[in-house]
């Protein structure tokens, strides 16, 4: 039983989607994510996130992955040297709606414990509100 | 060594083999998707958990793209178009689930011999963005091994007991 590489569709490579929400004074940017991140489409990822932080000074960064399917090794450690930078200038990186295969993944390695996750988007927005100071 | 390696060619393994597939494609980054699914297919019919069918699905990513950017990229301008591509053959055995990636470099790349950090934290603590690659193909399988053939290739092959 053979196979060839032709005969296997694949639907999406990445589709990465550009929004912002002010959120307690800050600007948010949000990347939501449809497809994979590999040796493939790699590139595109990291120009995405550099165009941010690099070029554009910004450093509160939420990734919506509900749409995300795979992400290779090279996609987690710009993702980990991203969530470094941003937060050396205060900021920070969140993610929203990670599917289980890439919450397995971030477990697996040991990200969880160190990049916040959420359900939602908005709960993840939430993240980046001033908290307010005990009564 | 295994009913795989033991056959004249990965690509008709042993008599004790359930079942196996083989995909042939291109060196190439486009070839990753396809090559992934059909490791993800292989090992859900094989019967493996869903975080091991993605942990041999990511370590064959892996190996697959250490080949590309690394084996294929310094000899892709010499080598005629027939010897960059990657075999990948998935097999399955009574106790084990096995994929065989053969390439066809001049370059002995032994993954078993590579360096790599020893736990996690200390890459994350080191800030490197490379080097995750080799600990998931080494971590993320229950055994691996390489074989390097001048004049043929690599061949790796990535194990997962099954239970």
């Amino acid at each position: 039983m053979n196979a060839i590489a032709e005969d296997i569709t694949i639907v999406k490579e990445l589709k990465i989607e550009h929004a912002e929400a002010p959120v307690g004074g800050k600007d948010v940017h949000i990347l939501r994510l449809e497809g994979y991140v590999d040796a493939h489409t790699f590139a595109e990822f990291e120009e995405e996130l550099t165009r941010l932080t690099d070029k554009e000074n910004q450093f509160n960064l939420l990734l919506d992955l509900e749409k995300l399917t795979y992400i290779n090794s090279t996609g987690l450690g710009l993702l980990m040297a991203t969530f470094r930078q941003v937060r050396q200038h205060n900021g920070d990186l969140v993610i929203a709606k990670m599917s289980d295969k890439i919450t397995n993944i971030f477990n697996l390695l040991g990200f969880s414990r160190l990049i916040h996750t959420y359900p939602s988007e908005q709960e993840a927005l939430a993240r980046f509100a001033p908290s307010e100071a005990p009564a | 060594m295994s009913d795989a390696f033991s056959s004249s060619s990965p690509f008709t393994p042993g008599p004790s083999a359930l079942w196996h597939n083989h995909l042939r494609a291109l060196g190439s980054p486009n070839s990753l998707p396809a090559i992934r699914q059909m490791v993800e297919e292989a090992a859900q019919r094989a019967g493996l958990c869903d975080e091991d069918v993605m942990k041999i699905e990511m370590a064959v990513g892996e190996a697959c793209t250490n080949i590309i950017e690394h084996s294929y990229a310094t000899q892709a301008s010499s080598a005629p178009d027939s010897q960059l591509d990657i075999d990948v053959v998935v097999i399955r055995f009574s106790d084990r689930f096995e994929v065989v990636i053969q390439d066809y470099s001049s370059i002995n790349f032994a993954i078993t011999e590579a360096e790599t950090f020893g736990e996690l934290d200390d890459w994350i603590a080191t800030g490197r963005r490379r080097g995750l690659g080799i600990w998931i193909i080494q971590s993320f399988v229950d055994k691996v091994e390489h074989r390097f053939v001048c004049g043929q290739g690599n061949e790796l092959k990535l194990v997962k007991f099954c239970s």
